[in-house]
């Protein structure tokens, strides 16, 4: 059983159109589950559902063998690091950090103490008289995490915490929220449509399509054995074709899962031979481009136009005749 | 950057043209002699003395100030409220209503003065402090709902949700986290509507009556009778009111564009 | 939010407006299209005689001649402004709203002591002996227009300096390069980008000019009436309310009138611009 569970859980405006459809989440306790996808697919509603900043048409809520779905947020006791950080501007940064602690009625020393020690956690010591505006991005970031993480939340949700931060820092403060949570073992929920920022940190990944979840699993595993073709997509798949085609071209005999209908690889895992490459399949080099590392083809092949990126020493002329093979362990079946 | 030398006439001249006005009711008013006249005679602080000894000025000052601080601590609550439910819930309902609230600066304030006279004295009967005070609360509407909106859309709607979030009771939220971010926009709210609360003539000339004359409309008719500075004088000590009142506002209001800047995490 | 909260959240304002804007407006106009029966017959009256009809049309004639002034002096001025250094634009900027937050009567006042029959200019005139007698300022529909020049002035240039602040030097420099003299630069780009600008002033300026109650009173006098003053006239000295309704109709006419118009050309003006696009 885990940490916490959203079962079928249904949100709705207008109750015609519905923003999250029937959506079931595992959060595991200590882990980093990112929601990842496209905008507009659901995945901030299903933070605020989470958060309880939204309620749901239907559908529960449990963490730690609670039923959460219809306690206030304000009694619910997570932090939320905003993507616009929603430090309040009138406050200082102790006073903003000191915020949750006032209200849960600490003592002024405890107050003190515990802002103190989450100040250094999160790199921000010296800060305290400051207030938000004199701040710089990251700054604001941290004093943000700082705020959500004092109050030792249950869970800490993210909402594109890095998304207003040039690329640089944003390297650096994902390292460092990954380092803060795992330091603390803090069950977290991240919300990103930046795929690299995501697999990157998470312990779990859940892909997020029209108000559904198209696939949760392991960053490895979601990488290496996408279930849908639109997750195939959005983790670097490019060539996709009918099992049908593939076996008429002999490209794969009759050992895998029958109830396949689509199969598809990267354009790196092709390899690509002169027209002689025995196990192959012909093709003529269309267009070709220069991608730094490798040289990345059209080719035209039978199957219609199949994209290769190959890092080999010999180059391919526009116009010459290749030879396509299609390693059976890099091939990916969908049903 | 070239700028040719008849752009910088006009403009020294329409410079002159909006502050020579001015500067020569100030220095007529310390002026010994009794005409708005010169070359001045000699300086003098006679003048200051007789507004203070015009029992019809002090009385209408008095009544101005506190008209004007009636109706602008009124309007700033009101105009609060308001904006607090036209911005958190936006609609067609709201638009209409927003559109009716700024009205009073759209349609001539004579035409007001005139309507409310009509309406609020001769059919309703309504004692005159009264009228005149829901008067000029329709005067100052625009002004209150109209900023105090503008700076409740800037501020990060998040703000209260984050306050929730850290444990923050629905009901105290505002209070804590919008509030006093609203505070630099209910000071110039509160300072404009003054200003034209108290600047008033149409409103407050139709509504007037015995011992219920204001300032604006009794140096009009002082004017009409006395040629002389005393009104100089006065108005060079409304100037330095407005002065002040211009300053805070310019202060509040910088520290307002900080603020909602910090707010948007820029 | 919920319904009863909006309510009450809206309540007292729009319990002011009902009871002192609304209803008022309504009860005060409604009487002016009936003679007893529905007509127009107190609006053709107000049209046909010649005393109200020369007041209707002094008041459009001065309110459209200030504009046009301070539309003329405002353009090169809020230019200027425009260019200057930062610290020295916004306190320009802020010394020109200072009289816009002064009294009218103050304004007034000036005015009536430099162009009155012992004033400034005629002191100025008398001791250069350029005239034996006082020259007739005051009380003038040219007393009326210079007041109300002086009145709105500070609205056109506050807008007209933001509308030109946002233009960017780079679009002058731009049009410098393409080898348009300075003259030809200010009227063939700044002028036409600050159209917007000039459309949403010059209405301030109209309807307030055309609204103004003090600035006519103390600088045309009896003589020389606008809608404004007529309308206290009719209705506080003479208390004939049918041709009060009359007149606060026509005014709240012209204001929503010339509103309407600035909208038509905004909305054109924005479709010409998406077309450039």
């Amino acid at each position: 059983m885990s940490y916490g569970e959203l079962r079928h859980i249904n949100v709705s405006y207008d109750k015609k159109n519905f923003v999250l459809q029937d959506l079931s989440l595992d959060i595991h306790e200590g882990e980093l589950l990112s929601l990842l996808g496209p905008s507009g697919c659901g995945k901030t509603t299903t933070l605020r559902v989470i958060a309880g900043l939204i309620d749901p048409v239907g559908g529960t809520f449990e963490l730690d063998g609670t039923d959460m779905t219809h306690v206030q947020v304000h009694k619910r006791n997570f932090g939320m690091v905003f993507q616009s950080y929603a430090l309040f501007p009138h406050l200082t940064v102790f006073d903003n950090i000191a915020f949750g602690l006032k209200l849960r009625n600490v003592e002024e020393a405890a107050i003190r103490k515990q802002v103190g020690k989450i100040m250094e956690i999160c790199g921000i010591e010296g800060f305290e008289k400051r207030f938000p505006k004199q701040l710089s991005g990251g700054q604001r970031q941290r004093v943000a995490l700082a705020r959500a993480l004092v109050i030792e939340p249950k869970l800490l949700l993210l909402d594109e915490p890095l998304s207003n931060l040039d690329a640089q820092l944003r390297l650096q403060m994902r390292t460092s929220i990954k380092r803060i949570q795992q330091e603390l073992g803090i069950s977290s929920v991240f919300v990103t449509h930046d795929q690299e920022e995501c697999f990157s940190i998470s312990d779990q990944v859940a892909i997020m399509q029209n108000g559904k979840i198209e696939q949760c699993d392991s960053p490895e595993q979601i990488y290496s054995h996408p279930a849908s073709e639109m997750v195939a997509r959005f983790v670097g798949f490019r060539n996709f074709f009918t099992v049908e085609q593939a076996v008429g071209l002999h490209i794969v005999a009759g050992n895998f899962d029958k109830m396949a209908t689509m199969m598809c690889i990267r354009p790196e895992d092709i390899v690509l031979g002169d027209k002689t490459f025995s196990v192959s399949m012909p093709g003529t080099v269309e267009v070709r481009t220069y991608l730094g590392k490798a040289y990345q083809y059209e080719v035209k092949t039978p199957l219609g136009m199949v994209t290769v990126a190959s890092s080999e020493d010999t180059v391919y002329a526009v116009g010459a005749t290749v030879g396509l093979g299609f390693p059976r362990e890099k091939l990916v079946f969908l049903n | 950057m070239y700028k040719h030398r008849l752009v910088t006439i006009v403009a020294w001249l329409c410079f002159a043209f909006i502050f020579l006005p001015l500067i020569l009711i100030v220095v007529t008013s310390f002026n010994s002699a009794d005409s708005i006249s010169l070359p001045l005679e000699g300086f003098s602080l006679q003048w200051f003395v007789k507004v203070f000894r015009s029992r019809s000025l002090v009385q209408s000052l008095k009544n101005s100030l506190v008209l004007a601080l009636v109706s602008s601590t009124i309007g700033i609550v009101f105009g609060l409220l308001s904006s607090i439910a036209l911005v958190k819930r936006p609609g067609k309902i709201s638009t209409i209503l927003l559109s009716i609230f700024l009205s009073p600066s759209l349609i001539p304030g004579i035409v007001i003065g005139y309507v409310l006279f009509h309406f609020l004295v001769v059919s309703l009967q309504l004692p005159l402090n009264l009228a005149l005070i829901l008067g000029h609360l329709l005067v100052v509407m625009p002004y209150s709902v109209r900023i105090i909106c503008a700076s409740l859309k800037d501020i990060d709607e998040s703000l209260e949700e984050a306050a929730l979030t850290l444990g923050c009771p629905p009901s105290r939220a505002f209070m804590k986290v919008v509030l006093p971010n609203l505070r630099p926009a209910m000071i110039s709210a509160f300072m404009l509507s003054f200003i034209n609360s108290f600047n008033n003539i149409p409103v407050s000339m139709y509504l007037k009556g015995p011992g219920m004359n204001t300032l604006p409309y009794a140096m009009m008719n002082h004017i009409e009778y006395n040629y002389d500075p005393t009104v100089s004088a006065l108005s060079v000590m409304l100037m330095g009111l407005t002065l002040v009142l211009m300053i805070a506002m310019d202060w509040s209001m910088s520290a307002q564009r900080l603020k909602s800047k910090a707010a948007q995490g820029e | 939010m919920k319904t009863s909260r909006y309510v009450v959240l809206l309540g007292p304002f729009v319990i002011l407006a009902m009871v002192c804007l609304m209803i008022p407006l309504f009860i005060t106009i409604l009487p002016s299209f009936f003679t007893p029966g529905f007509s127009f017959s107190y609006y053709t009256d107000f049209f046909t005689d010649s005393f109200s009809r020369n007041i209707l049309i002094r008041s459009l004639r001065l309110s459209l001649i200030t504009t046009v002034i301070c539309i003329v002096i405002g353009l090169p001025a809020s230019y200027y402004i425009s260019l200057m250094k930062e610290n020295r634009r916004r306190i320009i900027l802020s010394l020109i709203l200072f009289p816009l937050l002064t009294n009218a009567v103050v304004r007034g006042f000036a005015w009536i002591s430099i162009l009155g029959k012992n004033g400034l200019i005629n002191q100025l005139l008398q001791c250069l002996g350029l005239v034996d007698e006082p020259v007739k300022l005051l009380y003038t529909d040219f007393a009326i227009v210079v007041g109300s020049v002086y009145l709105f002035l500070p609205v056109m240039l506050s807008t007209l300096t933001s509308v030109m602040e946002g233009i960017g030097e780079d679009v002058i420099e731009a049009a410098y390069s393409l080898g348009a003299p300075p003259v030809a630069t200010f009227f063939k780009v700044i002028v036409p980008l600050s159209f917007s600008g000039v459309l949403v002033a010059g209405v301030l300026v109209f309807a307030g000019t055309i609204s103004a109650y003090t600035t006519p009173t103390l600088l045309g006098g009896n003589q020389n009436m606008m809608l404004a003053t007529l309308l206290y006239q009719q209705s506080n000295t003479l208390s004939n309310w049918t041709n009060s309704a009359v007149i606060a109709f026509i005014m709240i006419l012209i204001s929503l009138g010339v509103m309407k118009i600035f909208n038509l050309i905004a909305a054109t003006v924005d479709k010409r611009a998406e077309g450039h696009v």
